[in-house]
């Protein structure tokens, strides 16, 4: 009875580990084999023969906050709301251009009026015409929204100059004006939608998108149909459904197992998985996004002195930081602006400037030989705390030792804009306009932040505003760069790189550097 | 009998007012501005000013709390900050979700653990029980967010049988929807209730009616099911209750490993978003259930053991 006992419990423990070595082996085969379920199945070549699926799944990582556009103008939010809506034009992610789109074309009549002639037959998904209007009352209710106004404050009026055309008047010069009307709030909406249900205009939003607004069911999916009065050409799915999935693997399994044809938002240790694998594509282009250290550069701690800033850049190894924090998918960069961005140039970015040596000796020229302790703000987020604990390791070889506060972003920018000593922010920049005037206007000693006082920026501001030629205003660009990398006071980490996994049988996908990505285009066909 | 069932649910009143004022105060404490997180950065100071002014959002914290309790007694859970819509509809459309997914897993537990812990402690010491207590301190012992990547990882990507997330339309991709989510829900229930049966049950098994009722020739069957099992059910009760109670407000990690639309994954939305009447709704929404259950399980009791119920005739007169 007692050696049965002791056998059956041998038994036991024996049982008790293959579980977990089972459950572990699961684990390790998933990580270092690449799912290879459909190896055989060519994406090109065959699609006469292919059937095209109905539905088309996007997955992303967070619901929108609202899908009215003059309400919210986040990412999370314009990537869908901008499936819906249209601007008087648009960016091409192929030709890299701006477009025509509800506008077809426009003219400067003088230093302050353009005039835009509007597409006619553009109908809204409730069937009414869309008709300058609606253009007068779209714009004229995202420059009293409060919201999401900063970014068209250089709009003084618009006024309607018949059925199709309008006339903007700005306030001051502004040669970007056409870059900065693809801001994805400058959308035109319903008038008679809006007016006749303001509040809920959200829950059922009426554009003239491609694809037309189903039903929502908050935090878990959102679902369009491809709208056939569409004036271009219409969408190639006819269903499109957001799904939100907030775990990261999870958004990988969905896509490995089928699950999902697209998925936003991929994690990057998960990247490089989902491009080894046959049946999946990764794609991935650099974004409008870059991540930065700001300085208050009149702090009353030693980063008001601008050597010390430079020598921050020196102390900081962005390539080693890039590799450990993005898995490598971020390209390291110098400039206040990504490659993706209108003003961006190769020969200005200086990228990786790693070198101890020359930080110690900045430093010592400025009076600090012996390095310094210094408080740094960083927003909430594994990216945001990791590149801070990378920081403070390199920054502590040349003798600054910073203390890291993590708060909510809200939290950083309240104590920030309220005037408190805050001598570093460790945070990020997506140029939601796509043009480096964005950023310069943001380091203006007049507008919020006040960290950054040169009168330069005033004067260069205003140069490119009314530069119309684009090589000169590139030349005055950078002249701004080399401000930028003299004065440093934001240091530009790297630039992060958007990234998006689709399953081979989906085509006609490109990414939209902002990551307002359109799906009209995309096929996708049955496995 | 019904008179304690009605004090007791009378006490949910101070129960509700205390559960609010503590989440009330705690989401109180927190540094971010509501305001600012539904309005976003590019705001400007006076649209977030007259938000504040539309919420209330200045008022001293008791009047705060005052018009919230006001609100909900006519039924009004609030506007959710999130989604601009009311909490109320939010909380119907999802609690649905939720207890199918909790009723589902206490279901298993009630299945699969109480058999397990009845056969352990028929075969105390046998291979049997050796490996089902094994089983119960691995189901113990392992977090459901890990066990429910290792399910994804085994039955949707390895073979693929079983959708990774989300809820399924129609009966039949529901219920293949339901089944990783309820397993991973259910396996730290079923542990509990495994060992709770078995050693209530070897406790039972030792008393002497059991030996009386042997001597009378009575058939095993019959003796395992009336007079061993009915009498070890009791503590099992009050374990898969209160579990069921944990399972409605404790699915959270589960709902947001697998997306599946409950409150669990709600709430913790709204937390991320300062969503303060979301998270209030959802909170309130989650107590009264709560309490309502554990009502449940004491009047389970009464139906169980004749000896509870006469108690329960006491504490009514009294």
């Amino acid at each position: 009875m007692k050696s049965q006992k002791k056998y059956s419990k041998i038994i036991s423990c024996i049982l008790a580990v293959m579980m977990i070595v089972c459950i572990f082996a699961a684990c390790t085969n998933q990580t270092n084999e690449p799912s290879n379920t459909n190896s055989g199945t060519e994406a090109n070549g065959t699609s006469s023969e292919r059937k095209q699926k109905d539905t088309l799944i996007v997955v992303k990582s967070e619901d929108v906050s609202s899908l009215d556009p003059s309400k919210i103008v986040n990412q999370k939010s314009f990537t869908i709301y901008s499936q819906i809506f249209e601007g008087l034009v648009r960016f091409n992610p192929e030709t890299k251009a701006v477009e025509p789109c509800l506008a077809t074309e426009w003219k400067q009549i003088d230093d302050l009026n353009w005039h835009f002639t509007l597409r006619q037959g553009v109908k809204f998904h409730d069937g009414s015409e869309m008709t300058s209007e609606d253009v007068v009352y779209s714009f004229e209710r995202i420059m009293s929204s409060g919201v999401v106004s900063s970014y068209v404050d250089y709009i003084d009026k618009i006024v309607a100059d018949g059925d199709y055309a309008v006339t903007i008047t700005i306030k001051m010069p502004y040669a970007q004006i056409i870059q900065a009307l693809t801001y994805p709030a400058a959308v035109v909406v319903s008038k008679a939608a809006v007016e006749a249900n303001e509040e809920g205009f959200a829950q059922k939003p009426i554009g003239t998108g491609p694809y037309a607004f189903v039903e929502r069911f908050e935090a878990d999916s959102i679902t369009l149909i491809a709208f056939d009065d569409y004036w271009g050409e219409k969408a190639k799915t006819k269903n499109l459904i957001f799904k939100v999935i907030p775990e990261g693997s999870q958004r990988t399994i969905m896509l490995e197992n089928g699950e999902a044809d697209i998925i936003c938002d991929v994690p990057s240790n998960d990247a490089a998985r989902i491009a080894a694998a046959d049946n999946l594509k990764l794609y991935n282009e650099t974004g409008n996004k870059y991540y930065a250290l700001i300085f208050k550069c009149d702090s009353s701690t030693p980063v008001s002195n601008k050597l010390v800033r430079q020598a921050f850049e020196y102390a900081i190894d962005k390539q080693a930081l890039a590799d450990a924090v993005m898995a490598g998918y971020a390209q390291v960069g110098s400039l206040l602006c990504t490659p993706a961005t209108t003003g961006y140039n190769a020969e200005k970015d200086r990228g990786n400037v790693y070198d101890v040596e020359k930080a110690k000796a900045l430093l010592t020229e400025a009076g600090y030989p012996d390095g310094f302790d210094l408080e740094v703000y960083v927003r909430t987020g594994q990216i945001y705390e990791e590149i801070a604990t990378i920081i403070q390791a390199q920054l502590a070889e040349v003798g600054i030792n910073i203390n890291i506060n993590l708060l909510e972003s809200a939290k950083i920018d309240e104590k920030f804009y309220g005037g408190e000593e805050i001598p570093i922010r460790l945070s990020f920049y997506n140029n939601i306009c796509a043009d480096t005037d964005f950023i310069m206007q943001k380091l203006l000693p007049t507008t919020y932040g006040q960290v950054y006082f040169n009168d330069d920026m005033v004067d260069l501001i205003n140069r490119s505003r009314a530069e119309t030629d684009d090589a000169k205003r590139q030349a005055i660009y950078d002249e701004f760069h080399d401000l930028m990398a003299d004065d440093m006071p934001q240091l530009s980490l790297f630039y992060e790189q958007i990234l998006v996994g689709t399953s081979n049988m989906v085509e006609g996908f490109s990414i939209n550097p902002l990551g307002a990505h359109q799906y009209c285009h995309v096929v996708v066909y049955e496995n | 009998m019904w008179k304690y069932v009605l004090k007791r649910l009378l006490l949910l009143i101070p129960v509700m007012l205390g559960t609010i004022l503590v989440v009330f105060f705690i989401m109180d404490q927190s540094d971010v501005d509501p305001a600012k997180v539904m309005l976003g950065d590019a705001a400007t100071e006076e649209t977030i000013a007259q938000l504040h002014e539309e919420l209330g959002l200045d008022d001293p914290f008791l009047v705060r709390y005052a018009r919230y309790v006001l609100n909900l007694i006519k039924g009004d859970m609030g506007t959710s900050y999130n989604y601009h819509t009311p909490v109320a509809n939010q909380i119907a459309a999802r609690l649905p979700n939720t207890i199918l997914l909790a009723g589902t897993a206490v279901l298993l537990t009630i299945i699969v653990g109480i058999p397990i812990g009845v056969l352990a402690a028929k075969k105390q010491y046998s291979f049997f029980d050796n490996i089902s207590m094994v089983f119960c301190l691995f189901g113990a012992a392992s977090p459901a967010f890990w066990i429910g990547l290792i399910l994804v990882l085994v039955f949707s990507l390895k073979l693929p049988i079983l959708p990774a997330s989300g809820m399924g339309k129609g009966f039949i991709n529901c219920l293949l929807s339901l089944i990783l989510p309820a397993i991973t829900l259910s396996l730290h229930g079923t542990a509990t209730a495994a060992r709770t049966t078995r050693s209530s049950m070897l406790d039972t098994i030792r008393q002497d009616y059991i030996d009386t009722a042997r001597a009378k020739g009575t058939s095993e069957k019959v003796i395992t099911r009336k007079h061993m099992l009915r009498n070890a059910l009791i503590p099992v009760i009050t374990a898969v209750g209160l579990n069921f109670g944990v399972l409605l407000g404790g699915s959270v990690l589960t709902e947001t490993v697998f997306a599946w639309p409950g409150i669990g994954r709600y709430v913790i939305e709204s937390i991320k978003t300062q969503d303060i009447p979301s998270v209030l709704g959802c909170v309130v929404t989650l107590s009264v259930m709560f309490t309502i259950v554990n009502v449940l399980v004491d009047i389970l009791y009464a139906f169980v053991d004749p000896r509870i119920k006469a108690q329960y005739k006491r504490a009514g007169r009294k």
